[in-house]
């Protein structure tokens, strides 16, 4: 038998070598291999008594086309702006990879890519409580000055001043362009009140709902259905369903001048006393469990009669197989105090490590435009007044620019998202029957002025 | 001899490679991240602060530590002891000739097939209190109640466990019945001559037999069930309330919802020291 052959440390890093230096000029032979432009270029040639036209062939190195990358929320008008990407593409000639996902997703990977320094994707989608983390942390730039220079191309009044506010700015710098809006609205089964002799007029305050619903409980029961539904599961929903009974009581979480936590007030804790006295006297069972999605399905089945929801509910409520479909209304937010409807949406930013910030703003500008924004209208809420000008095209009118204008924005400072999920588990435990509203609002005062003194907003 | 070994380590270089870039690394960065004040939502300064965050999450209730450990405790527990109960049963069932044996080997992996959010999404379904909950509808038609399964505390975490007892028992399943496979047939033999009971060639033969299956078994779901996120984000989002929010969905909140990088790491961090300890303990005796 021969000598074994062993590998000695010289063969070994001559033949890894060897692998990574043919991986090099493959590449690089791969990328001059690449076919150049073609162009045709035509000149005219003068000569004493001759004029004659040559064309000549001249080949130009290839230029690649730019490309950027895009985060949406999945929602029915980033769903449809995918659609259109070509219209962009033609106009501009850059590349879009939009890549759309559900809400916690969204901002699990923002977050991730974002604090790593990651200059993809070039736009995010920042969603309006999101905006003062998103500044703090360093992830996205004020756009004031880009909105300036383009104000006449971008016809800045079109947007609602609500959503302006609400939506676009932190503290008074505009840090991206908004794109969808969604506002509270108030969703009743116009076919059943008219049976028991109500109407939109005895929807006016929350007094006249408790009222109306008691009144009609005991014979809805009998069809396996209940006056009212909420979003009580724990979550943002639980806390956005709050936050509007919470304005609707004249209650805050916080002074805005001062951050001291105002989240158990006695307006506070009569909002969200109210909101389980609904839940538990007049509401479905399953309020304590029902996000977005069970209280759609609840009152498009049928099982509801009344819900205060996102005005983004109703284009399912409006598909031709909608079993509700004609039967239902919305109106303005019933009020006791005041209406406050919650106010949601999203704006396009700029990534601040993104190396086409140019291209970036492009979409921006384009995704958000008056003519995309009519086009999405038709599937949800958008920003402009120009979205909403022509009702047949919007998704569904009813006083909804008036809504917008009545807007309730929540919170946008970093600490909100933490201080919010700690208000979704209260109402949760409070609509479960774990513990009282007082109880809830106090814990939560105690939790939020720790949390809003170590992050430097309360010095009390 | 010294050659022989650099050639060794040369070879070995790029797994190593992998295993530092994969494991170690992001292991080391973890304790550092836990020794230091890291918050991504606002611009706090980051600064040493050794073992204050372990200490925070233990005595500070606002991290919710103790909470969310009494849930792991009781979800894992519950869980692993169920799918250890039921796996082994099946396993031994299974290991038996009769008709269909062979089909049912073959089906019984398919909840392993399928991904986690999709089941939590389907036992979601099922349990709901809307209209369309199989499981309330089953109890309606047999002239029971129904439960709002998803909205009381202990109905919450019943669900997560037959969710996470349903898609990990085939595990269990598999390791058992491979055990059972390899034991030899002859001891067994010998106890029917002596005539010894089922019960008896269970207690004193298969179990002790199986002994060290049991524990990889065992170590194996306590690992794997420590880290359950997945459901638990699909099904219950951690709620109602707090009842559902274990260790590692905790430390989640933490990081992406609270921003605190370094609380999150301590506490995921102390779990992992645990399930060591847990480990040790239950190789030794298993070893004994």
């Amino acid at each position: 038998m021969g000598e074994e052959k062993k590998i000695n440390r010289r063969d070994y890093l001559k033949y890894t070598g060897a692998a990574i230096g043919g991986l090099v000029v493959g590449g690089a032979l791969g990328y001059l291999a690449k076919p150049a432009e073609v162009v045709e270029k035509t000149a005219t040639v003068t000569a004493p008594g001759v004029e004659k036209t040559v064309t000549t062939t001249v080949t130009a190195p290839a230029k690649p086309a730019e490309s950027i990358s895009v985060y949406m929320v999945a929602e029915p008008a980033p769903e449809a702006t995918k659609k259109i990407l070509d219209l962009f593409k033609k106009k501009t000639g850059i590349d879009v990879t939009l890549e759309v996902y559900p809400y916690p997703t969204l901002q699990t990977k923002q977050a991730t890519v974002l604090s790593a320094g990651s200059a993809t994707p070039d736009v995010v989608m920042v969603d309006d409580v999101w905006l003062g983390q998103y500044y703090e942390s360093g992830w996205v730039e004020p756009i004031d000055d880009l909105v300036e220079r383009d104000k006449t191309e971008i016809n800045f009044d079109d947007f609602i001043p609500g959503i302006v506010e609400g939506n676009m700015k932190y503290k008074g710098k505009i840090i991206g362009l908004a794109h969808l809006s969604a506002i509270y609205i108030f969703y009743y089964r116009e076919d059943i009140l008219e049976q028991f002799g109500y109407s939109a007029k005895d929807l006016d305050t929350y007094d006249g709902v408790y009222e109306v619903a008691k009144a009609m409980k005991p014979d809805l029961e009998k069809k396996n259905m209940y006056p009212i539904g909420l979003m009580g599961a724990r979550g943002v929903q639980a806390t956005c369903c709050y936050y509007h009974f919470l304005g609707t009581f004249g209650g805050r979480v916080y002074d805005p001048e001062t951050f001291k936590p105002e989240i158990n007030s006695p307006e506070a804790v009569e909002a969200l006393e109210f909101e389980a006295k609904l839940a538990k006297e007049v509401g479905i069972p399953s309020i304590p469990s029902d996000d977005y999605g069970e209280l759609q399905a609840n009152f498009l089945n049928g099982r509801i009669a009344m819900m205060p929801a996102w005005h983004n509910m109703a284009p399912v409520l409006l598909l031709p197989e909608s079993p509700v479909k004609g039967k239902w209304r919305g109106i303005p937010v019933p009020k006791k105090v005041r209406r406050a409807p919650t106010l949601g949406g999203w704006c396009l930013s700029i990534n601040k490590f993104s190396k086409k910030k140019d291209a970036a703003w492009e979409f921006i500008k384009w995704a958000t435009s008056a003519d995309v924004s009519v086009y999405c209208a038709k599937y949800q809420d958008m920003s402009r007044y120009s979205a909403f000008a022509d009702p047949s095209k919007a998704c569904y009118a009813s006083g909804s620019t008036t809504d917008l204008e009545l807007a309730w924005p929540r919170p946008n400072i970093p600490p909100w998202p933490a201080m919010s999920d700690l208000i979704g588990i209260a109402v949760n435990r409070v609509l479960a029957g774990e513990t009282t509203a007082k109880a809830a609002c106090d814990d939560l005062q105690a939790k939020f002025v720790e949390i809003l003194k170590s992050a430097g907003y309360y010095k009390g | 001899m010294q050659l022989k070994n650099k050639e060794a380590l040369l070879l070995l270089a790029p797994s190593i490679l992998i295993l530092l870039v994969t494991t170690i690394f992001p292991f080391l960065y973890c304790i550092w991240v836990s020794l230091n004040n890291i918050i991504i939502f606002y611009p706090v300064p980051n600064t040493f602060k050794g073992l204050q965050n372990y200490i925070d999450s233990l005595t500070n209730p606002i991290y919710g530590f103790w909470k969310s450990a009494y849930t792991t405790l009781i979800f894992t527990g519950s869980s692993i002891l169920l799918e250890f109960i039921l796996g082994l049963a099946i396993a031994l069932l299974l290991n038996k000739e009769f008709k269909g044996v062979g089909f049912l080997r073959s089906i019984i992996v398919i909840p392993l097939l399928v991904s986690p959010v999709s089941i939590g999404l389907i036992f979601r379904l099922m349990f709901q209190s809307g209209s369309w909950s199989l499981v309330n509808y089953i109890l309606k038609s047999i002239g029971m109640s129904p439960f709002n399964w998803l909205a009381e505390r202990s109905l919450a975490m019943l669900v997560l466990i037959i969710t996470d007892t349903w898609q990990w028992t085939p595990l269990m399943v598999l390791i058992f019945l491979a055990g059972l496979r390899m034991l030899p047939q002859e001891p067994f033999d010998a106890a029917s001559v002596d005539g010894a009971s089922s019960w008896q060639i269970f207690r004193y033969l298969t179990v002790p037999m199986l002994k060290e299956m049991m524990a990889i078994a065992f170590l194996l779901r306590l690992m794997d069930s420590l880290k359950t996120f997945d459901i638990i984000y699909v099904v219950t989002l951690g709620g109602p309330g707090e009842a559902t929010q274990n260790l590692n969905y905790n430390a989640f909140l933490q990081s992406f919802v609270f921003g605190n990088l370094s609380i999150a790491a301590a506490q995921i961090l102390m779990l992992t020291v645990v399930v060591i300890i847990i480990s040790s303990i239950i190789l030794r005796m298993v070893r004994r």
